[in-house]
């Protein structure tokens, strides 16, 4: 099916107006008012997210965020908290009709990552989907990814890691204090892997390659959001991703 | 809402999940399930905590029930099972024995 796309540039946003952005883009997608959206963006201020799931004082040291002034927001999608430095990762967002991908959860999983993978081949790296929901490089993760299904709606989102930054990240993500010691630093820095770690890769060659690889075969243009999406995201901004009902809401 | 009891389990090829809740005349009460697991419609884990609520504990009637839900509202859910559940229901019930 030659169905066309928008694709939405790089940009930058706070955490509670980038998962605004994905549910209101989601919201048009559904009434196919906007096309199938494929975006890019990063977090400023550096932000923690936690799985829809997922408890905020259980998994986030909130007063530490505070602190470092690093936001913290939860999701619309289930899985993990996630530590996102401003310049350490691409993240990128997927909305489109169900009928666009695989049935299957992990099936459609592993087809959005066969782009992220394609992406990171083009730098030379060598990528693996890892089911459930990453992507390993050497046996060490390197993207993660979360999807949820609303209406007729498929919204992925995921972060490739840049460079990481594991005591910033221990220092907000809840961990027990005596977990935080070198040896545990270095054991994450034994799992996790980021395209810096990889190679002396500059940040926007991994972008352009991500842009390539997310497009190939695809009939698409660059767009932004429409005036109808943006009011919505900074009504959900306001209204739900800023207020502790949704935030702590578990 | 304070919920007395908690436990928390690493699923068996799953995810990492905790339940919390309280007990009332041996049933479960204010059930809530939080973890990176994922659940397919997202919300739906609302539903399978409401249904579970009242229900008595035991290994096989949660595991039953966690399934009847599960298969009635045709809810996927990925990263435990309703066995992994009534183990950290169970496990929460243990420890607070103790």
């Amino acid at each position: 099916m030659n169905e066309k796309w928008r694709v939405i540039a790089l940009s930058q946003n706070s955490g509670a107006m980038n998962m605004a952005i994905d549910e209101a883009v989601s919201h048009f997608v559904n009434s196919n008012e906007s096309l199938p959206t494929i975006r890019f963006y990063t977090w400023k201020p550096s932000c923690v997210t936690i799985g829809y799931h997922q408890s905020m004082t259980d998994e986030v040291d909130t007063e530490k965020c505070k602190e470092l002034g690093i936001d913290v927001v939860r999701r619309l999608t289930g899985g993990g908290s996630v530590y996102h430095d401003s310049d350490g990762e691409i993240t990128y967002s997927i909305i489109a009709r169900q009928e666009l991908f695989e049935k299957g959860i992990i099936e459609s999983y592993k087809q959005i990552c066969a782009w992220i993978i394609d992406g990171l081949e083009e730098l030379g790296l060598k990528a693996e989907f890892k089911p459930i929901n990453d992507i390993i490089v050497n046996n060490r993760k390197i993207s993660g990814n979360a999807q949820t299904r609303r209406a007729n709606i498929i919204c992925q989102h995921g972060t490739i890691l840049y460079k990481l930054d594991v005591a910033t990240m221990f220092s907000v993500l809840k961990i027990s204090k005596e977990k935080i010691s070198d040896k545990l630093i270095k054991s994450v820095e034994q799992r996790v892997t980021s395209i810096k770690n990889e190679g002396d890769i500059e940040f926007d060659l991994v972008y352009q390659s991500l842009l390539k690889s997310f497009t190939k075969n695809k009939d698409f243009e660059f767009g932004k959001l429409s005036e109808p999406e943006y009011q919505l995201a900074k009504k959900l901004e306001k209204e739900k991703y800023l207020t502790n009902d949704w935030n702590f809401k578990r | 809402m304070e919920r007395l009891l908690s436990f928390t389990l690493k699923a068996n090829e799953g995810k990492l999940f905790r339940v919390k809740f309280n007990i009332n005349q041996k049933k479960i009460r204010d059930l809530q399930i939080t973890g990176d697991f994922f659940v397919y419609p997202t919300d739906a884990i609302e539903i399978v905590e409401n249904g579970l609520n009242g229900c008595l504990i035991d290994k096989e009637i949660i595991n039953n029930l966690f399934e009847k839900i599960t298969i009635k509202h045709n809810i996927t859910i990925i990263g435990f099972t309703g066995k992994d559940l009534a183990l950290a229901i169970l496990s929460a019930k243990e420890w607070n024995d103790v």
